[in-house]
């Protein structure tokens, strides 16, 4: 199992370095310069030219790219073009609000969406299973900035109950309280769409599983039928079900994109919408590389998981 | 107590979209303590159906009913779904047909095991796990200490069905249903755990059972048989009639069908023609008349009841008392 992983690593390693090449090829080829999107047009054009001089702008794509990875072999993620911030510290303080609520939402999910599909595959074909799915198709197909403003209109502008947005409120005590406060409603919004997809796969894992001989051998040895269906049957039912949740990180990470804008959300997803508009290459580089491995890792940890789950699945 | 397991008028109904179907079609018979009874039919002959409604495990749409169950002297049909889940176990256990998939493959051995112990012997921990590696090895198993913390993956067929065996006699029950315990292994193991089944029959006085389609398998356990064929039990006596004189003709074309080791390289194997006939659509008067050689036309219109034609030889046919086995 160890030098399993070991060697998974290893092996990410380049496609890593493959990710780098076409995200930087990718964010050149969007029109517009980082130096065009910040600077007054009544600039001359020649400042605008020693900037992009300065930038390393008018070097060749290879030679800018090169610059980059030099730099990153280093440890070095570069200085934002548009704040002068370096990167690293801009992510470093977004990523930790980004990652609480994208894991937030997918514990809720998952908490949530287990019960329901194993209830609805348990009483397969009644009149619970068909209104749990159908609920389920009504989570998956609602759009989330629609739900997150209805959300928002409902609990924060008329019950008032909850906060509109930001992780903090402003001059508050700062405290876990009033961070779990204005996590409730972005979190239900992301879970709501976690849930409505994970019903529908927990339901069909478990199905399957329902239908296997070893649960009548539980049943007649008289085991009872929570535990043949929680246990017995769940254990067996996990497989997809790591492997459709784990593939809910990136999903999660990139979900939240939007989710972030609407309520303030100090994280990740708000830099990378502000990076994108003002072409800032270093810190949307470095977000990309973020993001790759986010979701080299996920693969790596849900192939972990598969193999404690279950015993037939060996690693050399 | 005079019968461990004591089965009246018994009748399985599965709900289906094309109406109700019976494969188990008002049967009745009786397993003393210690002996070994054989259910034989075809496939769709109910035999199975049978062994999974005595512990009421048909799943989803089988319903038990009208009929009696009686196990061990307490009344089944009548006891909520608690008081049943206590028989099991306990009272019968069960040995199903595939070892490949009647063990859970994320369990290990000892886990399986355990939880029969600690459901019917009430042991936990190190005692459960002293009494469980003891069941093994009364299985024949003699690793028994190594075997229960592997998973089901890494043994043979041979060794889960010792597995599955040493998990039903758990509970020390007093009826053992083994629902085509040998089907799936091969012939060597075969033989090993039907021995190990006998053993166990002698050593605890354990009623068994059995059920199989492997005349093979009758000959060398049962004490009494019962034929059965679609949804209804057609002959019921001691094994020794049962191939000396054989008086149903389906029990007779199922005599014929054995290959015997005598039989030239030439010799063409005599079949019983047709197949059993769908449970939805059966044939009126006796059920086996469309195959039956000698079928006459009181068979077509009318259903045998069963009846002794001879001291504890039961047949479900018209013609049984007129023409003796050939």
């Amino acid at each position: 199992m160890v030098s399993f992983v070991a060697r998974r690593l290893l092996v990410s390693m380049p496609v890593l370095l493959g990710i780098t090449v076409i995200n930087f090829f990718i964010i050149k080829l969007a029109p517009g310069n980082p130096v065009e999107m910040f600077i007054n047009p009544n600039t001359p054009p020649e400042l605008i030219e020693a900037k992009k001089e300065m930038l390393g702008l008018n070097s060749p794509f290879f030679v800018q790219y090169w610059q980059w990875l030099l730099q990153l072999l280093q440890g070095e993620l570069g200085y934002s073009f548009s704040s002068y911030a370096p990167v690293a510290g801009l992510i470093q303080e977004r990523i930790g609000p980004t990652l609480l609520l994208a894991f937030s939402a997918l514990i809720a999910g998952l908490l949530v969406a287990l019960p329901i599909g194993i209830f609805s595959a348990v009483r397969h074909n009644t009149k619970w299973d068909y209104f749990l799915t159908g609920l389920s198709f009504v989570g998956t197909s609602l759009p989330s900035f629609f739900l997150a403003l209805g959300l928002l209109y409902l609990f924060a502008l008329k019950l008032r109950l909850l906060p509109t947005g930001g992780m903090q409120t402003l001059n508050g005590d700062g405290g876990v309280l009033d961070t779990l406060l204005h996590l409730i409603l972005p979190v239900s919004v992301l879970a709501v769409v976690v849930i409505g997809k994970k019903i529908r796969y927990v339901r069909a894992s478990m199905l399957d599983v329902l239908q296997q001989d070893y649960l009548r051998t539980a049943r007649a040895k008289g085991v009872r039928e929570f535990a043949v269906t929680h246990k017995h049957a769940l254990r067996n039912a996990l497989l997809p079900i790591i492997a459709v949740f784990g593939m809910e990180i990136p999903a999660l990470l990139g979900g939240s994109i939007i989710i972030e804008q609407i309520f303030q959300w100090p994280g990740i997803g708000q830099l990378t919408m502000q990076s994108i508009l003002s072409r800032d290459y270093p810190t949307l580089m470095a977000l990309n590389l973020v993001a790759a491995i986010v979701v080299l890792t996920t693969n790596l940890l849900v192939d972990v998981l598969y193999a404690l789950a279950d015993p037939r699945i060996k690693y050399r | 107590m005079k019968h461990v397991l004591e089965i009246e008028e018994l009748t399985v109904t599965f709900r289906t979209e094309n109406g109700d179907v019976r494969p188990v079609d008002d049967i009745s018979f009786a397993v003393r303590p210690g002996e070994t009874v054989c259910i034989v039919g075809e496939s769709g002959s109910g035999k199975s159906v049978t062994s999974l409604a005595i512990l009421n495990l048909l799943g989803k749409g089988g319903e038990i009913g009208p009929g009696r169950i009686r196990l061990a002297g307490e009344q089944l049909t009548e006891k909520s779904g608690a008081e049943l889940r206590k028989a099991r176990g306990k009272d019968a256990a069960m040995i199903f047909q595939e070892p490949m998939t009647t063990l859970n493959p994320v369990l290990t051995i000892g886990d399986q095991l355990r939880e029969a112990i600690r459901l019917h012997a009430g042991l936990r921990g190190k005692a459960a796990n002293a009494y469980a590696a003891e069941l093994l090895r009364e299985a024949g198993i003699a690793r028994a200490e190594q075997v229960l913390k592997q998973y089901p993956h890494s043994l043979s067929g041979g060794m889960r069905q010792r597995v599955v065996i040493a998990m039903a006699i758990a509970g020390k029950p007093k009826l053992l249903i083994a629902d085509e315990p040998t089907t799936a292994l091969d012939v060597t193991v075969q033989a090993q755990i039907l021995a190990l089944l006998k053993r166990l029959r002698t050593d605890h006085d354990t009623a068994i059972l059995l059920i199989t389609h492997d005349l093979g398998v009758v000959a060398e356990m049962a004490d009494r048989v019962l034929v059965m064929y679609a949804g209804q039990i057609v002959e019921e006596t001691d094994v020794f009639t049962l191939f000396d004189r054989p008086l149903h003709p389906y029990t007779r074309g199922l005599m014929k069908a054995v290959p015997a080791i005598s039989d030239g390289p030439d010799y063409r194997l005599e079949a019983i023609p047709g197949s059993v006939p769908d449970i939805g659509r059966l044939p009126q008067g006796c059920r086996f008349h469309p195959r039956c050689p000698a079928a006459a036309d009181r068979c077509r219109g009318e259903m045998p009841t069963l009846t002794p034609a001879a001291p504890a030889h039961l047949v479900r046919c018209w013609l049984a008392g007129q023409s003796p086995a050939s």
